[in-house]
């Protein structure tokens, strides 16, 4: 008896388990990776932080979609990092954001990257740049996250995944519809790609 | 031996003609429209003229150039929109940002690659420009020297 007690309640908790993993406010723990994994549309953004084509990318166009498209259940929306090697500051400004991102602080920080780009591209001091949007709480345990080797292990990974997805230059956004990969290099502005995602997204 | 340069030339920029316009239009006009978009010189509304109708030029082009009509012309067209691609596509890569070549389907990267492959097009359509020339001026002359043998016989 006692044994079927514990079956039932172990098999309550995996179901509550299950249900927490899959529901929104579980897929939505970070912010890199917006909209339901289930849409038909779904894009992996290559970009790197130090390059000035992913800056104009990313303000002229990403935020727009990210807010239109993915917010809105319409797509799925990836952010990978894919620092270039001749960006001597690229990589150190991934680890920072991936960081800002267990804290719930992706958004400010990326954006805070890309608008300061000019700046610290020249000086290097990518942590002034990440701190101007944390609060010194936040910065103390951001400086912790940063340590992890994971987060270094997962922008590898993402390197990783574009080259085998044949990234050659940053930003490339792999739009996946159908099954079907289209790579789309370069910056492209809202008005045409939402024309474009418009017509594959469907009513 | 300039008949069979010329025909293989415009064979060659023919096959290229059309090949570019077939990886174009198999695919929605809206992914080509992205490509030129990413070189930043149009206003949205030539952006979607452009990707709306160059891929049927193109088509067009390449089937005439294959078979060798108006010649004399069309080589001219031919090269005067490969000088055009090629200019553009040196601004936009001395430029620095990040563009889609856009030149055979997308996802290809402006690159050094982009450009020789482009040079050299542009190269044998201005050879074929003076071939077709040449040849024009050859079968002139071939044609006015038989007429004026056949004014002699006469």
């Amino acid at each position: 008896m006692t044994v079927m007690r514990i079956r039932s309640f172990a098999l309550v908790v995996l179901v509550l388990a299950l249900g927490v993993a899959g529901s929104p406010a579980a897929q939505t723990k970070t912010t890199r990776a917006v909209g339901p994994v289930t849409a038909a549309v779904r894009i992996d953004l290559f970009s790197d932080f130090q390059c000035p084509a992913c800056k104009a990318l990313h303000e002229q166009t990403i935020k727009r979609v990210k807010e239109e498209f993915a917010q809105t259940g319409k797509i799925r929306l990836v952010h990978h990092d894919f620092p270039l090697p001749q960006h001597k500051y690229a990589r150190p400004a991934a680890i920072l954001a991936a960081a800002a991102d267990r804290l719930g602080k992706y958004d400010a920080v990326a954006d805070a990257l890309f608008h300061q780009q000019e700046s610290w591209g020249q000086s290097g001091n990518v942590d002034a740049v990440v701190d101007s949007v944390l609060t010194p709480e936040e910065r103390k345990k951001l400086r912790e996250i940063a340590k992890d080797p994971a987060i270094l292990a997962n922008i590898e990974r993402d390197v990783q995944l574009g080259e085998r997805m044949k990234v050659g230059s940053t930003p490339t956004m792999i739009v996946t519809h159908d099954g079907k990969p289209n790579p789309i290099v370069g910056v492209v502005s809202y008005p045409v790609f939402s024309k474009y995602l418009n017509t594959i997204v469907g009513p | 031996m300039i008949r069979r340069a010329a025909l293989a030339l415009r064979v060659l920029l023919g096959a290229v003609f059309i090949y570019a316009a077939y990886t174009k239009l198999r695919q929605s006009w809206l992914l080509f429209a992205l490509s030129i978009d990413s070189y930043q010189l149009l206003p949205e509304w030539a952006v979607f003229t452009l990707a709306r109708t160059l891929p049927a030029l193109e088509l067009v082009l390449g089937v005439l150039l294959v078979a060798g009509v108006w010649l004399r012309y069309l080589s001219v067209v031919a090269a005067a929109i490969l000088a055009l691609f090629f200019s553009v596509m040196i601004v936009s890569y001395f430029r620095g940002a990040g563009i889609d070549c856009g030149c055979f389907g997308v996802g290809e990267p402006l690159s050094l690659k982009t450009l020789v492959r482009d040079g050299v097009l542009l190269l044998a359509a201005l050879t074929l420009v003076l071939l077709a020339r040449a040849r024009s001026l050859t079968t002139k002359a071939r044609h006015e020297g038989e007429a004026l043998e056949a004014r002699r016989d006469y």
